[in-house]
């Protein structure tokens, strides 16, 4: 493919999708710099494969898979580190995963509190479920699930409905408290 | 019809699951009011889980990071993610004065490398120094003797008979070159 080809492919996907795929990033990490170096790893990495290799089928399914990685990755980093310093049970460390990004006192302290249990309830879970409800949310079907997280489509059903459930019963359990 | 479980109902939800099948459990739900409850069930549980990952979603996306090569007039290399160097070119800036007085500094450097390098050179080398005093010509045939005879003087004899000679300038002749 020529450079020009590639450029416009690049763009075509860069306007397209940044903005999923970062809302997809910040809702796996819960972290706004993060998140926005997830989305820019996966465009790089795009452009990479887009001069040496042939144009992709399903290019939307090719960078939520890359992203997805990403963030697995950096999520199992995060905990291998977290595990190392023992600061799991620090405030001020748990205020860096605030969705929001942004102080709780800034807003709405009710909705910051109510995201901060969601958050709490999404991390109890495997990372793989995880990535599953999100993509559910942005209303993935199940084959593009399976083509995103590699695995069989006949598990996503399985998974999902159990992640759901646990998920679910965490929030639950959350807002009783 | 046996009663579905509950992932089959979960895929009957998510409209994942084949025609024909769907045809069943349409069927079986009129009947069975105890899967019409479970079905009930699963969707409450996708509601809040759906409601509660809402929330997870970032406040502000963060702006275009790359520049589309399509508004630049040259085509972006291979390699290169375009908008990177423009963020180069943003974030690090190195002021021109600075790059002039560094070149002025490593000319100036240079040539006094080379200069001290000449003396020294003249230095140890007699040859050299001696290289710039006198002038060679050629001479004619009748000079040959009385240079032969400085040459006796010296306690040297000329192994042949030479053709060019270091002689000192003589005002009065004239250069035969």
């Amino acid at each position: 493919m020529n450079d020009v080809n590639e450029n416009k492919t690049f763009d075509t996907a860069y306007n397209t999708f940044y903005r999923p795929i970062y809302t997809f990033s910040f809702s796996m990490l819960g972290n706004a710099e993060e998140a926005e170096d997830i989305s820019q790893e996966t465009f790089m990495k795009l452009y990479n494969h887009l001069s040496q290799h042939p144009p992709l089928e399903n290019t939307k399914n090719w960078l939520y898979r890359v992203a997805s990685n990403f963030c697995i990755n950096h999520i199992r980093r995060q905990n291998i580190f977290r595990k190392i310093l023992s600061r799991t049970a620090d405030p001020e460390n748990r205020r860096v995963h605030h969705p929001s990004g942004r102080n709780p006192v800034e807003r709405d302290f009710i909705r910051e509190q109510e995201i901060e249990m969601v958050r709490n309830a999404l991390d109890k879970l495997p990372k793989r479920e995880q990535a599953l409800l999100i993509l559910y949310r942005d209303k993935f079907s199940y084959a593009d699930m399976a083509e995103i997280l590699d695995m069989k489509k006949t598990s996503v059903g399985k998974i999902l409905s159990r992640a759901r459930e646990k998920l679910a019963r965490e929030i639950r359990k959350g807002e009783k408290k | 019809m046996k009663c579905p479980n509950k992932i089959t109902l979960t895929q009957y939800v998510d409209n994942e699951l084949p025609e024909h099948l769907r045809n069943h459990i349409d069927t079986h739900l009129l009947s069975c009011p105890k899967c019409r409850e479970l079905l009930e069930e699963i969707k409450a549980e996708i509601e809040l889980t759906a409601a509660k990952l809402e929330l997870l979603k970032p406040g502000e996306i963060p702006g275009n990071i790359f520049i589309p090569s399509s508004t630049k007039a040259p085509a972006a290399k291979p390699g290169i993610i375009p908008g990177i160097k423009n963020m180069l070119k943003s974030s690090v800036r190195v002021p021109v004065p600075t790059f002039a007085v560094l070149a002025a500094v490593i000319v100036f450097m240079a040539v006094g490398l080379v200069i001290q390098d000449n003396k020294i050179a003249e230095l140890k080398s007699p040859l050299l120094a001696a290289k710039k005093q006198p002038t060679l010509y050629m001479v004619s045939e009748s000079k040959i003797q009385s240079v032969s005879l400085e040459s006796d003087l010296t306690g040297f004899q000329p192994i042949a008979k030479p053709r060019v000679f270091v002689v000192k300038e003589n005002k009065n002749e004239k250069n035969p070159i």
